[in-house]
């Protein structure tokens, strides 16, 4: 197996001295689904975004099919597909508007663009409501059109953030075989804070707390290696971040 | 893949939001719209007036040959509300008798001089009892004084005088014949300053309003993500917002003409005019020069303003920072038209002249109010337009740099404060 994303050595400081990620280093291989797990507040968003192009380290490394971020932004962002916590489509546009311009913005020209939102929108299960303006679909439809959206361009690497969060129960079910089916034409980059869901879907997990990494393995691997009783992958994953000694935080 | 014309695309997207959005659609026609509703309401009102209006009489003693007087008097007789005579007879015993509401007295050299471009007076007087006579005079004068220079002297104890170009030695020594005094120039500073008004408004609302979306929307994120240089989308902001300047010009453009329009009709229906077009009357007073200065002075403070709105609306932090600096800019150019009036302009060295014409959007103020002091274009008229293109161009560059650089997500006004200075020292 070849490294498709190597991290190494990661840290970002941001701007009034908060610390967001320490020595984060690991590798993504060619082909696997792999998983950011961690509460939030974590660094995943971070990390993600130091990746894609949107954030810069404090120091570090990091190469995305070979590629540096600093130095050939355009070209990573060529090879990526970014699905973020928050919409990130045009809520007064079609479904078809808003593919079709995230598809020229990627270098289709009109046809191929029209043929690429024809074939998204029959992978994402939409295409009876690509004339629907984006703030009159679902939950579940809104999804499955910004995923749809991360496909555009024909990325080797898709990055989702969270993105079951917010779906009922079945959604995020149908959302997690959408992306079992896409893990094996590309790599898949997934952060989460839902422990069924990277147990259920993530060939490797790295298990992220206050910044660092602490520890990187197979869900098998890491459920066998910590489990107590009859305890679940849940409770595996908050006994490793400690979750049930922490104080709850009160809410601001 | 094909290379991509991210600005052009980004461009194409934000014209197809705007319409698909009534709110924003209205916000565009606002401007326009309310020209043309103030048009309407000032014609109806002079059609509603039952009452004739009371015409002020003016006579006019014309001992020149009347080659440049004739223009003049088309002029008064277009504005004021009045019935002009041409009188014969003696100048002194005319303004010993005092019989007259206005008197205008048009010397035999005033062609002459007018010709040489010498100061050439004319003499305008009033009868002091009523008001409307007054009124008439001052107009007579405002109007003479576009036209040409011109000042009026007392020399009759019992008739009010008018004495305007308080600025004659300077102007005189410019060499130029169609100067205002100090004060009218300060006031015709506003002029312009409503057209840019009525051309950027909605345009800076516009534009703030497509950045404010986009973080709200999130989408943003989603453009910074595509495989285009940074610098395109914020280019494709930029052009956007001077599309929406071009089409508030013209369509503000088309609201003053049907504006004057309607009111010219209302006016010549009460038979206060004489003859003509308002507004070609009011056209033939600038040289073609001045008027393509004018417009494209418009044009490119509006463009420097547009893009300071881009390069503001990506370092506020949120909407509400965006919606307050959207709500300081007019009052930022209000505060520059209070400065017209603070700062002795006038008195000043050519080079703090100079320097002035180069502040950014004030600089263009500056220089409006020199070349209303001066009757025509001054020397700073083309220096602020160089000073104004390559501002604009700076904020540009400096804008689409700050947005390549790789923290995006981060930028802030101290950051932008932080990466400007970091240049400078590192040029040094």
């Amino acid at each position: 197996m070849q490294p498709i994303v190597i991290v190494d050595q990661i840290n970002k400081i941001y701007e009034g001295g908060t610390e967001a990620l320490n020595s984060i280093t690991f590798s993504v291989e060619k082909g696997e689904i792999f998983g950011i797990i961690g509460v939030n507040g974590a660094g995943k968003t971070t990390l993600i975004r130091i990746i894609t192009t949107m954030l810069k380290q404090t120091s570090g490394s990091c190469f995305v099919d070979g590629l540096n971020p600093i130095e050939k932004p355009e070209d990573v962002r060529s090879l990526i597909g970014v699905l973020p916590q928050e919409s990130g489509m045009y809520d007064e546009f079609t479904i078809y508007d808003n593919l079709q311009f995230i598809g020229r913005m990627q270098g289709l020209t009109k046809s191929e663009t029209k043929k690429k939102v024809e074939e998204v929108c029959q992978l994402m299960e939409i295409s009876s409501r690509i004339k629907s303006r984006f703030n009159q679909l679902s939950g579940g439809l809104k999804q499955r059109a910004m995923i749809a959206r991360t496909l555009m361009g024909n990325p080797k690497i898709l990055f989702l953030d969270e993105p079951t969060t917010g779906l009922d129960v079945l959604l995020a079910r149908k959302v997690r075989k959408i992306i079992k089916d896409l893990s094996k034409d590309m790599t898949i980059f997934l952060a989460t804070h839902n422990m069924y869901e990277a147990y259920q879907l993530c060939d490797r997990v790295a298990i992220l707390k206050d910044g660092r990494i602490l520890m990187i393995d197979t869900p098998q691997s890491i459920f066998k290696q910590y489990k107590q009783g009859d305890e679940d992958f849940e409770d595996v994953i908050a006994g490793i971040l400690g979750i049930d000694e922490q104080p709850m935080q009160e809410e601001t | 893949m094909n290379k991509v014309n991210g600005s052009h695309m980004v461009l194409i997207k934000e014209l197809q939001l705007l319409f698909k959005s009534k709110r924003r659609v209205f916000l565009l026609f606002f401007m326009p719209v309310l020209i043309i509703l103030g048009g309407l309401i000032s014609s109806a009102s002079i059609y509603l007036v039952d009452e004739p209006i009371e015409k002020t009489n003016v006579w006019v003693l014309d001992q020149s040959d009347g080659e440049y007087s004739q223009d003049l008097r088309d002029m008064w007789i277009m504005i004021n509300n009045t019935n002009y005579d041409t009188i014969e007879g003696e100048y002194d015993i005319i303004l010993e008798k005092v019989e007259f509401e206005v008197f205008v007295f048009i010397p035999q050299n005033f062609t002459e001089l007018f010709s040489a471009n010498l100061t050439a007076n004319i003499f305008v007087y009033h009868n002091a009892n009523e008001t409307r006579n007054l009124m008439v005079a001052s107009s007579i004068i405002q109007i003479t004084e576009m036209y040409d220079q011109n000042h009026v002297i007392q020399t009759n104890p019992d008739v009010q005088f008018n004495y305007i170009n308080t600025n004659l030695d300077e102007v005189s020594a410019e060499g130029e014949n169609r100067a205002a005094d100090e004060t009218l120039a300060q006031i015709s500073v506003i002029i312009p300053i409503y057209i840019i008004f009525f051309v950027i408004i909605s345009p800076i609302s516009l534009v703030m309003i497509s950045v404010t979306i986009e973080r709200e929307q999130n989408t943003l994120e989603t453009l910074f993500l595509q495989p285009v240089k940074r610098r395109s989308i914020i280019l494709g902001k930029i052009y956007y917002g001077l599309s929406l300047i071009l089409i508030t010009l013209v369509l503000d453009v088309i609201a003053m003409v049907v504006d004057l329009f309607l009111i010219t009709k209302a006016i010549e229906s009460k038979g206060v005019f004489g003859t003509g077009n308002l507004f070609l009357e009011i056209l033939k007073l600038f040289s073609i020069l001045e008027l393509l200065l004018f417009v494209f002075g418009i044009v490119i403070i509006a463009s420097l303003i547009i893009s300071m709105a881009v390069l503001l609306s990506l370092l506020a932090k949120d909407e509400k920072e965006a919606n307050m600096i959207s709500g300081m800019i007019p009052l930022i150019i209000m505060v520059m038209a209070v400065l017209i009036f603070i700062i002795p302009i006038s008195d000043m060295s050519s080079t703090a002249k100079l320097f002035l014409s180069a502040v950014p959007v004030f600089g263009i103020l500056v220089t409006i109010y020199l070349c209303f002091l001066a009757g025509g274009i001054v020397y700073y008229a083309y220096t602020t337009i160089i000073f104004q293109i390559l501002w604009f161009f700076l904020i540009v560059t400096y804008t689409t740099r700050l947005s390549e650089s790789e923290s995006i997500l981060e930028l802030s006004f101290g950051k932008a404060v932080k990466e400007l200075v970091k240049g400078i020292i590192r040029k040094k």
